[in-house]
């Protein structure tokens, strides 16, 4: 890696640290204090920039990558289910899930489980299910930062990868600066201009993406078709399912991603957000899978698949984009690894710990217990990382079939079935998480010709509509909850119109005031 | 003549006549009359945090109400509070308990730095009481349906149905 | 298209298309869900 890159990588941190030093010190306490309690605005387009750029992580750039290179237009199976992924969610369960959990008083997507599901277990279970696998998340980070540390800096990949770790750590414990609403812009935007300029440089190097698909033909013309490699794939539709599912549905399993609804002002901030989420993907998410499958052109003896991304941008951009892209690129990995650390801490403190260790507990304590788990993480994924590190494609894969077989169905019809109880929940649930993972660690996909994802979440939902069903009179829906989902309805033209104007903040009060006026409340 | 009661109220930023003017801009239509005015308990908390960052100690105060029914907090902005005499029927009656309040509020107001300032609860939270206030809220009806505007936020919500 | 047989020109231009198809009915069926102004202003 030229000195350039490297100058201009240092170069890039030190504005970014700058920029936080000097909003910190003397930005005005009222945007930080918005900034900090989510509840300013910076504007739609700047707020849907950062969201979406947040989903950029170690994922895209070396496991999108290096599936692109090995397997070819294969790889965009995984794409052609990400593109709709945002909308998908946001208009399946976007609008009502915000609603329920309002009405519900949840604060997270776990305790929303519980309060929907009433069951300790659905809690207890999905707590501890999750903080597991949001690990192998961090895991995935933790690779892709010391990997792109290591080639970034030429520093031995252990080295690298400790210092990845402990920046990582360094941002989750001491944060700060991160909150604030310029660098987190800034960064999204270089972000941005980076992905599309490796993306136009490529393309342009090869003489445009007919030339460039003549070229891979020439290199092996099985990579041009939708069955990978030597068509290794050929007529295995459930594997094709599965990788369609994955990060379509495969989303609504996860916990830092469903909680987002929560956090919704107005419906129509679910509409806007869906549009930007289809805008955003259709640029975004084929972009880093077809430079890996141009990287089999520009970069023929490439060792490490996972690096091609990085390596095609080291060989075509001038050295000082390369290096600010590269900074980028390595402070949006360490993010994702910082807020996946936050959400397993805040689960354990307050999921698990608070809720059946010690319900007295004090925040202190709680602080606490999400340090202990963030460094037991650090820890125990630093050492895989470094003995023998899983591709990060890989583990993300996993990761995310057992969430989305695990957890789909529940969040799903927690909105929209009011038969799914939380006996029929807690084993969905079960069932899910059982089935992916014995059909991965079985390798059953190889055999069957079946995803895990797609056996998963087949599994998982026909569990809970048979144990639902089987159990609708002994763990009937509580009557609170029906009334709540009740609510989530439209009721005529004008109405409607009003309901969209909904601000979600008053849902407690109005559903206090309509008992009141109805003549419910008699302690007046 | 009803009896009146003192409370402590958030000034209000809409008065009647904006409410409606609300209601109609979103409904499109004319019809929108006030039904009835309500007072609604809050939990007032002034919130001192210290957030330390990597460049030291960032204070500030927040303001956070938590329902006086619900038990759900919230932040809020800053706000004036007059002592009016309304019509006690008009108020709304506290149902929370101010423990379970003042959990809910230090609850709240951790749980959103946490998730703004993306760290691992690095701030210290103080919380002071300061009493019960009250918040105004219109009650519209408009082509059937009923809805509250909040006074301060002019912010909206329809009302169930059994209420319209 | 661009060198790629059907097949695979299928799967790189008709699932975005499907999505943006999708996207367009979503915002069409929601058009109802009209921005209050309030919202922007805080």
């Amino acid at each position: 890696m030229s000195m350039t890159v490297i100058l201009f990588l240092v170069l890039y941190f030190m504005v970014v640290l700058g920029i936080g030093f000097w909003a910190l010190r003397q930005g005005s306490g009222a945007d930080l204090e918005g900034y900090l309690l989510g509840g300013r605005r910076v504007g739609p387009m700047a707020t849907a920039l950062t969201l979406q750029s947040t989903s950029m992580s170690g994922f895209m750039f070396l496991g999108a990558g290096a599936l692109g290179f090995s397997q070819g237009y294969w790889a965009l199976w995984y794409a052609a289910g990400d593109i709709g992924g945002g909308v998908l969610n946001l208009s399946v369960i976007g609008r009502r899930m915000r609603k329920l959990s309002q009405m519900m008083g949840a604060l997270t997507s776990i305790e929303y489980l519980e309060k929907r599901y009433p069951l300790p277990a659905v809690r207890l279970f999905a707590g501890t299910l999750t903080i597991f696998l949001l690990g192998f998340y961090v895991l995935a980070q933790f690779i892709a930062g010391g990997k792109g540390m290591a080639l970034v800096t030429g520093i031995p990949y252990p080295a690298a990868l400790a210092i990845a770790v402990a920046v990582i750590l360094i941002y989750t414990f001491m944060g700060g600066y991160l909150a604030v609403v310029y660098t987190d812009f800034f960064q999204s935007l270089i972000m941005l201009v980076g992905v599309l300029w490796i993306a136009v440089a490529a393309v342009t190097e090869l003489g445009g993406l007919t030339a460039a698909n003549h070229a891979i033909a020439e290199i092996d013309p099985t990579l041009l078709s939708v069955w990978g490699k030597d068509l290794g794939f050929q007529g295995q539709w459930g594997i094709v399912a599965g990788a369609l599912l994955i990060f379509s549905v495969g989303y609504m399993g996860w916990p830092h991603v469903v909680t987002r609804h929560m956090a919704m002002r107005s419906p129509a901030t679910a509409r806007s957000a869906g549009a930007w989420a289809t805008v955003w993907n259709l640029f975004f998410v084929p972009t880093p899978y077809i430079v890996g499958i141009l990287a089999v052109v520009i970069l023929p003896g490439l060792d490490d698949p996972e690096l091609a991304i990085f390596q095609v941008a080291e060989k075509l951009l001038p050295p000082a984009v390369t290096g600010l892209v590269m900074a980028a690129i390595m402070a949006a990995i360490m993010s994702t690894a910082d807020s996946l650390l936050l959400q397993t801490g805040s689960i354990a403190a307050r999921d698990l710990y608070e809720r059946f260790v010690n319900p007295n507990a004090s925040e202190t304590q709680m602080v606490w217990v999400s340090r202990g788990l963030v460094l037991g993480i650090a820890v125990v994924g630093y050492l895989i990382a470094l003995v023998e590190p899983p591709s990060v494609f890989g583990i993300v894969i996993f990761a995310t079939s057992v969430l989305g077989s695990a957890f789909l169905p529940a969040y799903v019809c927690a909105v929209w079935w009011r038969k799914a109880n939380s006996a029929g929940a807690l084993a969905s649930m079960v069932v899910g998480t059982l089935i992916a993972f014995v059909w991965q660690y079985a390798d059953l996909a190889a055999t069957t010709s079946m995803a895990p994802m797609l056996m998963g979440v087949i599994g998982s939902s026909v569990t809970m509509v048979v144990v639902s069903l089987a159990t609708q009179t002994s763990m009937p829906v509580p009557a609170h909850i029906l009334a709540a989902m009740q609510e989530a309805e439209a009721i005529g033209p004008i109405p409607k119109r009003l309901l969209a104007a909904t601000d979600f903040s008053l849902t407690t009060e109005a559903g206090e005031v309509s008992e009141m006026l109805a003549g419910g409340d008699r302690d007046e | 003549m009803s009896r009146r009661i003192q409370i402590s109220l958030i000034r209000p930023l809409l008065g009647a006549t904006d409410a409606v003017g609300v209601i109609s801009s979103i409904a499109g239509s004319h019809a929108a009359q006030i039904e009835r005015k309500i007072y609604y308990p809050y939990f007032w908390y002034s919130a001192d945090c210290a957030a330390r960052t990597l460049f030291g100690k960032k204070a500030l105060t927040i303001n956070c109400l938590v329902d006086g029914r619900g038990g759900l907090g919230a932040t809020a902005d800053s706000f004036e509070v007059d002592e009016p005499a309304v019509p006690r029927e008009a108020v709304m009656l506290c149902r929370t308990g101010e423990t379970q309040a003042r959990r809910s509020a230090q609850r709240f107001v951790t749980h959103n730095l946490a998730r703004g300032s993306k760290t691992v609860g690095n701030f210290e939270v103080a919380l002071e009481s300061r009493g019960l206030v009250y918040k105004a809220f219109w009650l519209v009806r408009c082509e059937g349906a009923m809805v509250m505007v909040d006074s301060v936020t002019a912010a909206v919500h329809l009302l169930g149905e059994r209420a319209a | 298209m661009f060198g790629l047989s059907t097949e695979t020109s299928l799967l790189v231009f008709g699932f975005p298309l499907l999505w943006i198809v999708y996207t367009i009915v979503f915002l069409l069926r929601t058009r109802h869900w009209v921005t209050d102004s309030k919202d922007e202003e805080r």
